[in-house]
């Protein structure tokens, strides 16, 4: 090397070491000074740490749309109806958008018609004439004629699920979930509609052979103050007169997705969750925070509604959900999906019971576990997620909808036991996100199988409750269990912020402190994380108000000053914590509740009561006008109620 | 409770009948009286409402029904949001919605589902008016009318900022086919277009707040407290007298100047041209010709007062089973009436000779 190469190194080393040195000095002024302030500015916070660049500035796309990312479409039954010949089943195929005909004699699908917008609830009139189905994310029922599978008519009703058609097909009555109602119409005579009052999401109806009586499953317990014990409510329907004749609480109990009515219409039978979220969930380790009930509700005026568990002690069947009762009312069937079970059921046996017990003995039944030997007469294993049941019109055959398994299995019904198996076809090979679901709806990853994550995220959703957390079996960790819906880019997760992903979220820890069983080994995490990840937002429903509400709201919502034109400051601002397009933050905050807790986003607020880590807020209002004391929840006291009615419209269409 | 119902009623009920000596098809009635003694929480009522068989009354202690011969009550232990129930309507549904002095309810089904100021868009917590129009729900508060869409539940308020409204209290609401009047305290009657959400008022044209200036010249006194609209015509209770509006032409009412019982009006109700006026000075019936009037005199005994179209006046005294003067409210059940007064429930019962006491309904 010569001189001259040896001084232009030198040279060189200097000026990189200078111009390091002024990109460093620049660095660091930018640090200490303009960092800080762009984030002041953007987050209105002192505390956040500027060097985290990718908490603000990373990818942040909507929340996934409705639709399988992967490419593939498995069928994913969720509804089924029997012809009244026997010789044909309808399945609402929610995962690939159709209605199918199968020839129960071959075992083949013979028809399919495209029912748009995730079919779920599917009914066939008694004279085999007309069939409905639901499509919930379409808010839509089709009237269609049974033999042609032509569209007859249709229904708006706001996310529809279970339903019934009269004996002629001349009515359909449906359960509207979102709108806590069950719809009567005749088809064609939209001015004949009416809409019930039901409980917390209708879920499943029955309708009596004679017509007189409508039962309906209603799934979420209504929001209560936490520490008070929920309810939830089979709702009883005179449909003649479209009047409601009788509410029965079922207390301490919830997630009721199947009903099925008696011959005599004197009674029915209506599956649900047993709750015990007032314990901590140390009780886990003994068995005591939830189990599986049959309802039995006398339907008279005063009858009685007794819970009857459906586990054994140490042996729990998680999840129950479509219920199904034998022409002759001997038999009752209610599918497990956690469980991969369905439980047939000595009706006789519940008589029993109910005959030879009255006042605190018949309501302990409720809580004694042993007590599922005396009227349990099988459990027959099925595939993944069995949800619906459908029984032939004879009552030897059961069609059970394994919906995560793209099959039907057909139970003999006397000997209790699978003698066939309906392949619907489908991709044929697991996704991640497929192997998540079925884990995400498999009690078996939980102690003693339990439950599963469904049990409290029905629908990838909220249950409605407030859980205690307390680990150490002492105090009190009360949280309001989180809509999982969405949240694929809104980390950090937990209410207090701390699990960086759903990797950790759903981790070794989480199994200690919930499941209390073995973690989920890393390859079936990464695919629960994918399931939980994939799980998206419902579609936008019209919210009904005016623009100028919606507008008005709107302009709250991102508004800089208060009515009186003071400057509101930055973290008091509305769409800072919860800022477009997540509409969080994804930061911890203080909002006057006892804590800082993590921003949770606001897509399909209005429908994830009760509000607030701990569930306090019963409603949206009560958020502002009882719990957020000096304005701790963003400035909202100079707001007009005419004002806070057009936020909480804004907040509920997002 | 039936033995009490019964036997407090049959005590209370001593026949009035009445041949009037002008308008033919005036009603002939009997009174009977239901009070704390046949069930009812408090003798203060302040409302009442007829759903077929069953008579629901809103005291100042709580909501009773009376069928099938029984009272029930409920309560704030039942899930009534205050004591004071002070308006009630039903809807085709049959849900039944409850104004109180703490918040709105709705009875469905045996469930109480509240609404107040601080857990959902409802104006203000003091209901003095409910009406149900379809799926809406309109509510006449202290702070403006809020309306509930049973099927979004969204709310909406409707004050002084977003209506002609003047004062923010108003105290009665009826709403039907989409259209709905408002009677505002001091801000007289406002009316809003089912199609184009605007709205419209009717003022006193004179704006005297002591007097008439000019007879049928408009809306008689700002301070409304009651309206009902029926075949096409809206009847409008003020504190100064009664109003009438056909479409095209006002008529006032006062005690001065025809039969009616007082000027100070709390309720209205009406049916087929008829219209019944609570008042503080009794209850009045007027079928566009001819007034009845029921109250009760000094002596407590009952009075009823006939202004025939030729201003002649007949009184005809006897009987009792009349409540009080100071009626809140009227509602008509077939050919009956009730009253809720401030000292028990009343019921009018039309005599005809087919038809014996009505302890059964």
């Amino acid at each position: 090397m010569t001189a001259m190469s040896k001084r232009r190194l030198r040279y060189a080393a200097a000026g990189f070491v200078l111009f390091m040195s002024v990109l460093g000095l620049a660095g660091w002024v930018g640090a200490n000074t303009w960092l800080p302030a762009h984030v002041l500015n953007k987050t209105g916070r002192t505390e956040v740490p500027a060097g985290l660049c990718a908490r603000c500035h990373a990818r942040r796309s909507p929340p996934p749309a409705p639709v399988d990312n992967t490419g593939l479409r498995y069928v994913s039954p969720e509804g089924l109806a029997v012809s009244p010949d026997g010789a044909r089943l309808f399945v609402a195929a929610s995962g690939i958008d159709r209605l199918l005909e199968v020839d129960l004699s071959t075992g083949k699908t013979i028809r399919s018609v495209e029912v748009p917008d995730r079919p779920y609830g599917v009914a066939v009139s008694a004279d085999g004439r007309r069939l409905a189905v639901s499509s919930r994310d379409g808010d839509r029922v089709r009237i269609l004629d049974a033999a042609t599978l032509e569209v007859r008519d249709q229904i708006e009703v706001t996310e529809p699920l279970g339903l019934a058609l009269s004996a002629d097909g001349g009515r359909v009555f449906v359960a509207e979930g979102l709108g806590n109602a069950v719809v009567l119409a005749e088809p064609g005579s939209p001015s004949s509609t009416d809409r019930l009052v039901a409980g917390m999401q209708p879920y499943a109806l029955a309708l009596s052979r004679d017509g007189h009586l409508l039962a309906v499953a209603n799934r979420l317990a209504s929001p209560v103050t936490p520490g008070v014990l929920g309810a939830s409510e089979v709702t009883l329907v005179d449909p003649r007169r479209n009047r409601i004749l009788e509410r029965r609480e079922l207390r301490s109990a919830h997630l009721s997705e199947g009903i099925a009515v008696s011959s005599d219409g004197s009674f029915a039978l209506a599956s649900a969750v047993r709750f015990r979220n007032l314990l901590p969930l140390t009780q886990v380790a003994r068995g005591a925070v939830m189990n599986s009930a049959v309802v039995f509700i006398e339907t008279r005026a005063g009858g009685r509604t007794v819970q009857f568990p459906l586990d054994e002690v140490n042996a729990f069947f998680a999840d129950p959900s479509g219920v199904a009762l034998t022409p002759d009312d001997r038999v009752a069937f209610v599918a497990h999906m956690g469980a991969r079970m369905v439980t047939a059921i000595d009706v006789r046996a519940l008589r029993e019971v109910l005959s030879s017990r009255e006042g605190p003995a018949l309501d302990a039944v409720a809580d004694d576990l042993g007590i599922s030997a005396e009227y349990v007469l099988a459990r027959i294993p099925t595939r993944q997620t069995p949800r619906a049941l459908a029984l032939s019109p004879s009552g030897d055959r059961l069609y059970v909808a394994e919906r995560l398994a793209d099959s039907i299995a057909v139970i003999d019904t006397t000997r209790f036991a699978v003698v066939e198996r309906i392949d619907l076809g489908g991709p044929g090979r697991l996704t991640p996100e497929r192997r998540g679901e079925r884990l995400f709806h498999d009690a078996s990853v939980t102690f003693q199988a339990q439950f599963s994550c469904r049990s409290c995220h029905p629908d990838g959703h909220s249950d409605g409750l407030i859980w205690d957390f307390e680990i150490d079996g002492v105090g009190r960790n009360l949280v309001d269990t989180r809509s999982l819906r969405g949240i694929r880019d809104t980390a950090p997760f937990k209410w207090n912020g701390k699990n960086p992903d759903l990797a950790t979220q759903c981790g070794p820890r989480f199994a200690r402190v919930l499941t209390r069983s073995d973690p989920f080994p890393p390859d079936k995490l990464k695919d629960l994380v994918a399931f939980i990840e994939s799980i998206p937002v419902p579609p936008k429903r019209p919210s009904h108000a005016s623009a100028e509400a919606l507008e008005s709201g709107r302009q709250i919502f991102f508004r800089a000053r208060t009515n009186d034109g003071e400057m509101i400051p930055r973290a008091q601002r509305c769409n800072t914590c919860h800022r477009p397009p997540l509409f969080t933050d994804r930061l911890v905050s203080d909002v006057g509740t006892g804590g800082r807790f993590d921003t949770p986003h606001l897509f399909d607020i209005g429908s994830t009561a009760p509000y607030l880590h701990d569930g306090r807020a019963m409603t949206l209002e009560e958020i502002w006008t009882v719990h957020s004391p000096e304005d701790s929840h963003g400035i909202a006291e100079d707001l007009s109620k005419v004002q806070l009615n057009d936020l909480v419209i804004y907040l509920r269409s997002l | 409770m039936f033995v009490r119902f019964a036997t407090a009623t049959l005590a209370t009920t001593i026949l009035l009948c009445v041949t009037p000596a002008a308008g033919g098809d005036a009603p002939s009635m009997r009174w009977e009286t239901f009070d704390t003694a046949a069930g009812l929480p408090s003798n203060k009522v302040f409302t009442v409402l007829v759903d077929g068989p069953r008579v629901w009354a809103g005291t100042e202690e709580g909501l009773a029904v009376l069928e099938d011969g029984t009272v029930r009550v409920f309560g704030t232990a039942e899930g009534l949001p205050f004591p004071a129930v002070t308006a009630l309507a039903v809807s085709d549904s049959g849900d039944l919605w409850v104004g109180t002095m703490g918040g709105l309810a709705r009875l469905s089904g045996g469930r109480f589902d509240v609404f107040t100021q601080l857990n959902s868009g409802l104006a203000n917590n003091v209901v003095y008016g409910i009406s149900v129009d379809g799926p809406a729900v309109w509510v006449a508060t202290a702070a403006g009318l809020s309306r509930y869409d049973t099927r979004t539940g969204n709310w909406s308020i409707f004050d002084t900022t977003n209506t002609l409204m003047h004062e923010p209290w108003t105290y009665a609401v009826h709403a039907e086919d989409g259209t709905v009047y408002v009677a505002v305290w001091g801000g007289g009657v406002i009316v809003r277009d089912g199609d184009t959400g605007q709205f419209r008022e009717h003022r006193d044209p004179d704006g005297e707040m002591e007097i008439d200036l000019f007879r049928d010249d408009g809306l008689v006194h700002d301070v409304t407290s009651a309206i009902r609209v029926a075949d096409g015509v809206m009847w409008v209770g003020t504190y100064f007298g009664l109003s009438r509006y056909d479409g095209r032409r006002w008529r006032s009412y006062s005690e001065e100047d025809s039969g009616l019982a007082g000027d100070f009006i709390n309720y209205v109700e009406a049916r087929d041209g008829v219209a019944w006026i609570a008042t503080d000075q009794g209850l009045s019936r007027f079928d566009g010709r001819t007034w009845h009037t029921w109250r009760l005199l000094e002596d407590a005994s009952l009075e009823l007062r006939i202004d025939g179209p030729d201003g002649a006046r007949t009184k005809r005294r006897g009987g009792s089973g009349f409540p009080s003067n100071m009626i809140f409210c009227v509602a008509l059940d077939g050919d009956d009436v009730w009253v809720a007064t401030a000292a028990g429930l009343g019921h009018g019962i039309t005599e005809r000779p087919d038809r014996s006491n009505t302890l059964n309904r």
